[in-house]
């Protein structure tokens, strides 16, 4: 179930980016990459997974930017750590009010995830796409990545403990597509 | 461009195709659209809509206050860790790339960005920068240690710091990284040639010249190689005749057992190897030095004040103060900022940018907002 919900992912992170492909952009080089994650989670680069994480990725992002850097293990490191940041961001948040959190202002994050309904997981689906895009997400993302969510809470159970792996698998996504990485 | 993207998305057209369309958008929109370009592309990073600056800046636009909005990136932190330090790293690096640890040489870059200095004191400056907080280990001409642990903690919380490792001081051709990648073995001749390509971003192919006189042509190059006299006038003397009158300035100067050398007396023994190829060559006895590039294609960079001298710091003010170095530094700003070669795509824009430079005392920071808001970044 964990393999289904990631192959979903990344289909959802395929789909996401189709279009933007067209498009004569540069992308982000490595510290440009490193250094959003950092600013827009507010997760300090100094964290200890944080760091183990980017060590392990960092030889595998683009080195200067340029579109023929784009491959499979720049996309999979993307991944990696896009899903550092988000669980320590998420774990952030979860801990504070909701005036003070990053994102997650519509989360409550002792109740487990059958009880957000579709306008509630959209309304979350949003801020991610606020966060790492800089923009709405249109209702067809908006769709995805419910579909991404609910994948991962049938993998990971509809418990609390689960909802956080959930959100980290949407958060995951939407901060690893390309047009997060697009400059 | 993300806003526009969004757009295009909505309306379901392809970006490629969309990019171009003309799309209606109100002042605010188009304000907003040029706050986020202009804050990501002067920090490498997207500010969130929900952070007040955000809205500073789209006020500053919309009133015509473009400076003041793109200061305001350069007031963030990423402005130095990530857009100066990229083009700091290629610019320390032999092989131009953006990766590899932080040393001396980026730190001054990124301390100059961040204190708006003089972008000539990265070859005239009597400093460096350093890490200004405690707990990091010492500077040293030895290791890299201090900057290794800069980069861990904080590599913005930086200061300048007065070199006294040698009497000869040159900015960062004088820190340990330039020496540990140019004056490392060899002949310090790469020294010369990493000169002109880093801070005139000329590349030996580019510079070389036929028809310079060949007297400062040192004695460790064969004058007939493979036996062929007219090699040696064809291709070697096009290179050596005006990188040898050039490397004198380098010649107290050595890269050994891991620490930048100085040679208070005498030259470094590499001046004077192989002697016995052309006894008759250029003996080097002290750092005397001569540009004799400055014809033909080389008048292009602009050379202004004393073209011959004594020493690295007067050879490396020679270079400062052309024109050649303020348009290459633009350039690197320019490439950096806005990823396009402005020299291919504008000349007429490059040389109004590089007049900017100069005329605004030399000065980093503005130098890159300048960059940022000509109409040939943001289009």
């Amino acid at each position: 179930m964990k393999v289904r919900a990631l192959l979903s992912s990344i289909a959802v992170a395929s789909m996401l980016s189709g279009t933007a492909a067209q498009a004569e952009i540069g992308i982000k080089n490595f510290r440009q990459i490193i250094q959003s994650f950092s600013s827009l989670t507010a997760v300090p680069l100094t964290d200890t997974d944080v760091k183990a994480t980017i060590d392990e990725t960092q030889s595998r992002l683009p080195k200067f930017g340029r579109p023929d850097e784009v491959n499979s293990a720049m996309l999979l490191a993307m991944t990696s750590l896009s899903g550092i940041f988000c669980q320590k961001m998420i774990q952030s948040d979860s801990v504070k009010t909701v005036d003070q959190r990053r994102v997650h202002k519509m989360v409550d994050f002792t109740k487990i995830p059958s009880t957000y309904n579709d306008d509630a997981r959209k309304a979350i689906m949003e801020e991610y796409a606020q966060l790492f895009w800089g923009r709405s997400a249109s209702e067809m993302e908006k769709t995805a990545l419910i579909k991404t969510f609910q994948d991962m809470q049938t993998s990971a159970g509809d418990t609390v403990d689960g909802l956080k792996k959930a959100l980290k698998a949407t958060c995951t996504v939407v901060g690893s597509s390309q047009e997060f990485f697009m400059y | 461009m993300r806003a526009r993207f969004a757009s295009c998305l909505r309306l379901g057209a392809a970006v490629a195709l969309c990019s171009f369309a003309p799309i209606a958008v109100s002042a605010t929109h188009e304000a907003e659209d040029k706050a986020a370009k202009l804050f990501e592309r002067l920090t490498g990073v997207p500010l969130p809509k929900n952070d007040p600056r955000y809205k500073q800046m789209v006020d500053f636009i919309k009133g015509g206050r473009m400076t003041e909005a793109a200061k305001i990136a350069t007031e963030d932190p990423a402005f130095v860790t990530v857009t100066a330090r990229n083009m700091a790293a290629q610019m320390a690096t032999r092989d131009e790339s953006p990766v590899g640890e932080l040393d001396d040489f980026q730190a001054t870059v990124m301390g100059l960005a961040k204190d708006n200095g003089d972008i000539r004191n990265l070859l005239n400056g009597n400093f460096l920068y350093e890490g200004s907080f405690s707990g990091l280990p010492a500077y040293s001409v030895a290791n890299n240690d201090h900057y290794i642990q800069l980069e861990q903690r904080d590599p913005y919380q930086l200061r300048k710091r007065q070199i006294t490792s040698v009497p000869d001081v040159a900015g960062v051709l004088t820190s340990r990284s330039w020496a540990k990648s140019h004056y490392d073995a060899g002949t310090n001749r790469r020294a010369v040639e990493y000169t002109y390509k880093v801070f005139l971003c000329r590349a030996i192919d580019v510079w070389k010249d036929t028809g310079l006189d060949d007297f400062r042509v040192r004695r460790d190059v064969e004058r007939t190689p493979g036996g062929d006299p007219a090699e040696y006038q064809r291709r070697c003397r096009t290179c050596h005749a005006g990188m040898d009158a050039q490397a004198g300035a380098f010649a107290k100067f050595d890269f050994q057992n891991n620490a930048l050398v100085y040679y208070s007396s005498g030259t470094a023994p590499k001046y004077n190897i192989n002697t016995d190829h052309y006894p008759e060559g250029y003996v080097t006895y002290d750092d005397s030095w001569l540009n004799l590039s400055t014809q033909h294609h080389n008048a292009s960079i602009g050379w202004r004040g004393k073209l011959n001298g004594k020493g690295l710091n007067q050879f490396a003010n020679m270079i400062a103060d052309s024109r050649g170095f303020s348009e290459c530094m633009v350039r690197r700003m320019f490439k950096e900022v806005c990823r396009k070669d402005i020299q291919a795509l504008d000349p007429d824009e490059l040389s109004r940018l590089t007049s900017d430079l100069e005329d605004s005392g030399y000065k980093v920071r503005d130098a890159f907002m300048d960059v940022a808001l000509s109409p040939r970044c943001l289009e």
